[in-house]
Order: C-alpha cells, then sequence, then structure tokens
C-alpha cells in the first residue's frame, strides 16, 4: 500500500476538475499574463521609489524611513493588483462551473451519481480556489522584495494574503451560484462581473449618494456599504497608521474615507492632537531628529523584517505613531513624529474589516446554499 | 406472476398546463429489454426522468427495484444507470480517467477501478482506446462509452433514452448485440426510440404511449393479438388473390385452418402468419395525437 492510497479519497470532482484545468492551453498562460503584470508592477513601483531623493541618499547611505516607505508601497501596489486580478479571474474561472456542465450534458450524469450537491459544489469551489492559490503562491517572491526594501511587517502580509484569498473564496461562492442559477455560461459570466463591479465600483458610488444630504457638513454616515468592497477591507487591513508614505499607494484614499467616514475626524487627524509621551517607538533610525528619538521610550519592538517598519501592527493603548511631513527637516526633507488617537475604521464597535469578512461570509454562505439547492434532485421544477 | 423491476402507478407529470405524463400504469418485468414507443411529445423522456430521479411526479408513484425515486433517490441511484438521450463527456480526460472519476462518484474502491474500467472497456469494445482523449471518440464511440459509464456501479436496471439515435448502421448492430449481453447477465432495459423495426429485434416487452398516456403495453405478440382479435394468417393464391384470416388461439387453429383451405381445393401459393409488427401496431395504435 503506498502512501496516497492510504490517504482519504480526495473529492472527485476536485480531482477531475484539476486534471482538466490542469491539462487546457489557458492556464500557464494565465498564470504568465498574471505574474508578468505583477512583475510590471513590482518594477515601476521600485523604480518610482529609487528615482526618489529619498530611497538613497547622505552620500550613499539608505534613509530608512523612505526605503521603508517604498517597501510599504511596493507591497501595497503588489496587493492591490493581487486582488484586482483575483476579481477578474475568479468569475472567469467559476462561471461555466454549473451551466458549462449544463451546456455540456454532463450535469445530468453528475448529478445521478451518489455524490451528494454539496460535495460537488465543494469540488468546483476548491477547483477554482486550488488554481487562485496557485497563483498566490506563484506570486509569493515577489512579495519578498518588500521585505527586503523593508517597511512591512510578516503580519501585514498574511493579513493581505487572507483578504486576498477571502476575496477568492466570496467571489467563487457568488459566482458559483450566478453557474448555478442561470442556463448559459456566457449569462453566469456577464452576471458575475456585473456583481463584482457592484462590489468594488457600486459600493463607492452608492457611498458617494450616501453623502449627498449632508452637504458637507455634519457627520458623515457609517460606511456600511463599504464593508462589501474588497478593496476598502483590505485598505483598512494592510494601511497601517503611517500617514508617511512617500509614495502614491493604491489603498490610501480608501483609507482615509474609512478613517474620516467612521467618526468624521478629518480636523483631528491633520490637526494632530499632543504627542503622547509614553508610546512605543517601533522605529528610530538614524536620520530620524534626534528630538523625535528623545521623545520616545524604548519599548519591546517586533521583530522587523529587512530594514523595515511595524507600522501596521501597532495597535496597543489608546494612540500610535504616524509620521508626517512638515515639522522637522531631516537632509531636505521633513518629518516629524506624532500620536494619533485610535482612528480605525470601525463599524457598529467592531473593525472594519472584521464586519467585512463577516458580510462576506454570510453570503458566501447564503450563495452556496442557493447553489446546493438548485442542483439537488429531484427537481420538482425545470 | 413476473417480478417487477420498474412499476408506475397513475403517474402524472404536469408542467404548467401541460401534461406530459398523465396516469401512466406501467410495469416492466425483471430481466426484459423493454421498449417505450411514442411519437415525439409522448412522454417518454419525462417518464425516464421520473425513473431516474430527476424529477418529481406530480401525482402517483414510481418504483425502480423497489426504491421509490421521489422519496428514496439514493437507493435508485445505487440500481439504476440512466443514459440520457444527448451524450456529454468531458474535454482534457482519457477514457479510462472518465470511467474512474464515475466509479469514484458512484464510491466504488479505488482498488476495484482498474479491472472494472477494464470489463466495462471490453463490453462496449473500446478497450483499444483506454488512453485516448474522450473528445477525440466518434459519436458511435462516445454512445458506447456513455452506455459503460451508465454501468459503471453495475446497477440492476438500465433506463436508455435513445441510445441508437445518430449511430450508423454498423454501430446499431453493435449496440443491439450489446444489449443481449446485458440482457443475458440478467440486467432489465429500459429504451426509447424512434426506430420501431430496431426495437422489434431488440425488445422483449414494450409499451406504445401518446400525449403522456399508455396505450398498449406487453410482449409485441400478445399487444397484437389484442388489437386485432387473434393471429393474421395471409393466403395468397395462384394469380395473385391474398386471402386474410384472423385466427384466435393456438397453433391447432392454424393448422384447422390450412387444412380447411386445401380440402377448398384452393390453389395456394403461399400461408403465412403475418406477425404483428411494430410500425404496424404503432400506427394501428396511435391517432398522432400532439399536445
Amino acid at each position: 500500500m503506498t502512501v496516497f492510497t492510504a490517504l482519504p479519497p480526495l473529492n472527485p470532482v476536485l480531482a477531475r476538475e484539476l486534471k482538466q484545468r490542469m491539462r487546457g492551453r489557458h492556464v500557464w498562460l494565465v498564470v504568465t499574463l498574471y505574474l508578468v503584470i505583477l512583475v510590471l508592477i513590482l518594477r515601476w513601483v521600485y523604480d518610482a521609489a529609487s528615482r526618489d531623493s529619498q530611497f538613497d541618499q547622505f552620500n550613499g547611505g539608505v534613509n530608512l524611513l523612505a526605503s521603508a516607505a517604498a517597501g510599504r508601497a511596493i507591497f501595497q501596489w503588489l496587493l492591490f493588483f493581487m486582488l484586482l486580478l483575483v476579481c477578474f479571474i475568479v468569475p472567469g474561472l467559476t462561471a461555466g462551473a454549473i451551466s458549462g456542465e449544463r451546456e455540456r450534458q454532463t450535469l445530468i450524469a453528475l448529478q445521478l451519481t451518489l455524490l451528494r450537491p454539496r460535495s460537488i459544489v465543494a469540488g468546483k469551489l476548491l477547483a477554482s480556489l486550488a488554481f487562485v492559490v496557485l497563483l498566490i503562491v506563484a506570486s509569493l517572491p515577489l512579495l519578498t522584495v518588500p521585505f527586503l526594501v523593508g517597511g512591512v511587517a510578516l503580519s501585514e502580509v498574511l493579513k493581505g494574503l487572507v483578504m486576498v484569498l477571502a476575496t477568492a473564496v466570496t467571489l467563487a461562492c457568488l459566482t458559483l451560484a450566478c453557474s448555478a442559477l442561470l442556463r448559459r455560461t456566457q449569462a453566469a459570466t456577464v452576471v458575475a462581473y456585473g456583481l463584482v463591479l457592484a462590489m468594488v465600483l457600486g459600493t463607492l458610488i452608492v457611498y458617494g449618494a450616501q453623502q449627498v444630504p449632508r452637504r458637507g457638513v455634519g457627520p458623515r454616515p457609517d460606511p456600511w456599504i463599504l464593508a462589501l468592497n474588497p478593496f476598502a477591507a483590505t485598505a483598512d487591513v494592510v494601511q497601517g497608521r503611517t500617514q508617511f508614505e512617500g509614495f502614491t499607494t493604491p489603498f490610501g484614499p480608501l483609507r482615509d474615507l474609512l478613517r474620516l467616514s467612521a467618526e468624521d475626524r478629518f480636523s483631528e487627524v491633520f490637526a494632530g492632537p499632543t504627542v503622547a509621551e509614553d508610546l512605543p517607538l517601533r522605529v528610530a533610525p538614524a536620520q530620524v531628529p534626534a528630538t523625535a528619538v528623545a521623545r520616545a521610550v524604548p519599548a519591546p519592538a517586533t521583530t522587523i523584517p529587512g530594514l523595515g517598519t511595524d507600522f501596521g501592527s501597532s495597535s496597543s493603548g489608546s494612540g500610535g505613531f504616524f509620521i508626517d511631513s512638515g515639522n522637522s527637516s531631516v537632509g531636505g526633507q521633513s518629518f516629524a513624529v506624532g500620536a494619533l488617537p485610535d482612528d480605525r475604521a470601525r463599524l457598529g464597535g467592531v473593525r472594519f474589516w472584521v464586519v467585512a469578512l463577516w458580510t462576506w461570509l454570510a453570503l458566501a454562505v447564503a450563495a452556496v446554499v442557493l447553489t446546493v439547492r438548485r442542483i439537488s434532485l429531484p427537481a420538482t421544477r425545470e | 406472476m413476473t417480478e417487477a423491476a420498474v412499476r408506475t402507478v397513475a403517474l402524472t407529470k404536469r408542467y404548467g398546463s401541460l401534461t406530459a405524463v398523465d396516469g401512466l400504469d406501467l410495469e416492466i418485468p425483471k430481466g426484459s429489454v423493454f421498449g417505450l414507443i411514442g411519437p415525439n411529445g409522448a412522454g417518454k423522456s419525462t417518464t425516464f426522468a421520473i425513473l431516474a430521479s430527476i424529477v418529481s411526479p406530480t401525482a402517483g408513484r414510481a418504483e425502480v427495484a423497489g426504491f421509490d425515486p421521489s422519496s428514496d433517490a439514493r437507493s435508485v441511484r445505487r440500481h439504476l444507470g440512466y443514459m440520457p438521450d444527448v451524450l456529454g463527456v468531458y474535454d482534457n480526460l482519457r477514457v479510462d480517467e472518465y470511467l474512474e472519476f464515475f466509479a469514484a462518484a458512484h464510491e466504488l474502491r479505488r482498488s476495484s477501478w482498474t479491472g472494472l474500467v477494464d470489463g466495462l472497456l471490453e463490453l462496449v469494445g473500446l478497450e483499444v482506446k483506454r488512453e485516448a482523449m474522450v473528445e477525440s471518440l466518434s459519436r458511435g464511440m462516445k454512445q458506447r462509452l456513455a452506455l459503460a459509464r451508465a454501468l459503471v456501479h453495475d446497477p440492476d436496471v438500465l433506463v436508455l433514452d435513445e441510445p441508437a439515435s445518430g449511430l450508423d448502421p454498423r454501430a446499431r448492430v453493435e449496440l443491439r448485440t450489446l444489449l443481449g449481453e446485458l440482457r443475458a447477465m440478467g440486467k432489465t432495459v429500459v429504451i426509447s426510440s424512434h426506430i420501431l423495426t430496431e426495437m422489434e429485434e431488440m425488445c422483449s416487452h414494450v409499451a406504445i404511449m401518446e400525449a403522456g398516456r399508455l396505450l398498449a403495453s406487453g410482449e409485441p405478440a400478445e399487444i397484437g393479438d389484442r388489437l386485432r382479435g387473434g393471429h393474421q394468417v395471409v393466403v395468397r393464391l395462384a394469380g395473385g388473390e391474398v386471402l386474410r384470416y384472423t385466427v384466435t388461439g393456438e397453433e391447432a387453429q392454424r393448422d384447422l385452418l390450412h387444412r380447411l383451405i386445401v380440402d377448398e381445393g384452393l390453389p395456394v401459393v403461399e400461408f403465412r402468419e403475418e406477425g404483428a409488427g411494430l410500425e404496424q401496431l404503432f400506427m394501428d395504435v396511435t391517432e398522432g395525437t400532439l399536445q
């Protein structure tokens, strides 16, 4: 008996789908295109960072803050495009899962086996997600670059990848429901991409429309609708608490939107309250002004990969650090270290990204239940 | 009384205002090759779909190998192999992998797959195509593969919807031989077809349906006797005159008829019993009603 025969049998639908997908001509093309796009993004952000005067200054030395900001920018741009590609790829991969079987006239044969509808759905879902996992694994080497440059903590990378995976699972479940409910793959694909657009752009438009009655005055409405937006939730997870990015990051505007929307503390954030003296400073590179370092009380710092800082994981106490331009000057570049109140976005007292994950989970479960019911036999009507 | 492999009692299926199957009472004997005959829209495929637990009846009940497809679909699926009228095959899969997939889906032990696939491919004559990609097979070969798929879990009852459609003459002969082998193996085979001459050769029992209703059921000769009140005997005389007689009862009556004709001194050229051909039966029974 070999090791493989001793293992519990793989879901037959999953095993078959994997075999078929990996033999398909388009697999290597999708993986290659995906990686090429990410490499181009990486190159673009890295070049932009290299051209920046802060990245390599002080007689060939490295400005840690600028380097960290560059690392963060690379990471966030990579993550942003990973999320974007997942939003494009998952509906395309999943839309034909059930409707394709129906079109090929294989669904009845499958339904008349002893496989339970939930096993069929699980096999289909896992097959789609296996490909997404392959893409994520393939992009891991690229995600090591921000580690080398610095500015990103492992926990932040993991959280970001979890959000990408959670987005993929949610979209796969919703697309699978489309595929089960609609007879044609073409229709399922159109509706699935429509759903993605609604989640990504539609939620922003609706939220914008909710602002109209405010006329720029008074508290902003809670961004409940944005809990459906995978980019908003990911922005909340990975943005950390630094105000100094050095480079434009794709999640920045979303993060600002959430922060301002949650409690409408626009003025509070940018005016900057009094610096708390006992806040743990997690970065104290040589180039940081002495005043800033002097005000920091040494505290157990988390392990920082590369030259990075751990802005994202700072969550102790009521405040944290942000680095903003305009207060002090180092080598022609202004820095200041200040404290922020806990401005992380919350909905009903719960962290925004947690609310988002629960919302996605509810959507995914509803979609799976719908799919299972749809493919259960005997059908009472056709 | 012969034990029934499949039984329906007042089986009815309605789709809105359309009644696809209307109070169907059917008994299919174990080990028979049973042909369900009827024009398009007669309700044959709907009946098969109910038997295969694909759709639920609106009223009445069905029983396959003693199980109700509506309430105990899983048990029915263990005992029934279904081949739909349209063949569906997967791309990027070899013939043996295709059958192994269905073996796994029927919860058969992995260790049994190789022997099972070998046996099935031999039965349907596809041994040489074992490693061919499924999409590369001809229609006849796909048909045979679909039959092998329906047999993967060794079902007692086989339901084949239009198994001969689209097949060339050679493939049809092979299919007929194959059905004979399945019958010899003790399986009950239920088939539907528009090609009545073939049904006549393949089926031990038939049922004729029209507009969802059962018009006649039984052995073809028995149906003919019932419709015409007995056997038809054709007597052709020298000079081309043809006389037709209806003989009720046993062979002795036919012999009596023969003796009487000879005694009359009629110049008999041919004396034969005319079988109740399925085509003729079908035309006699159906009215061409559409719904």
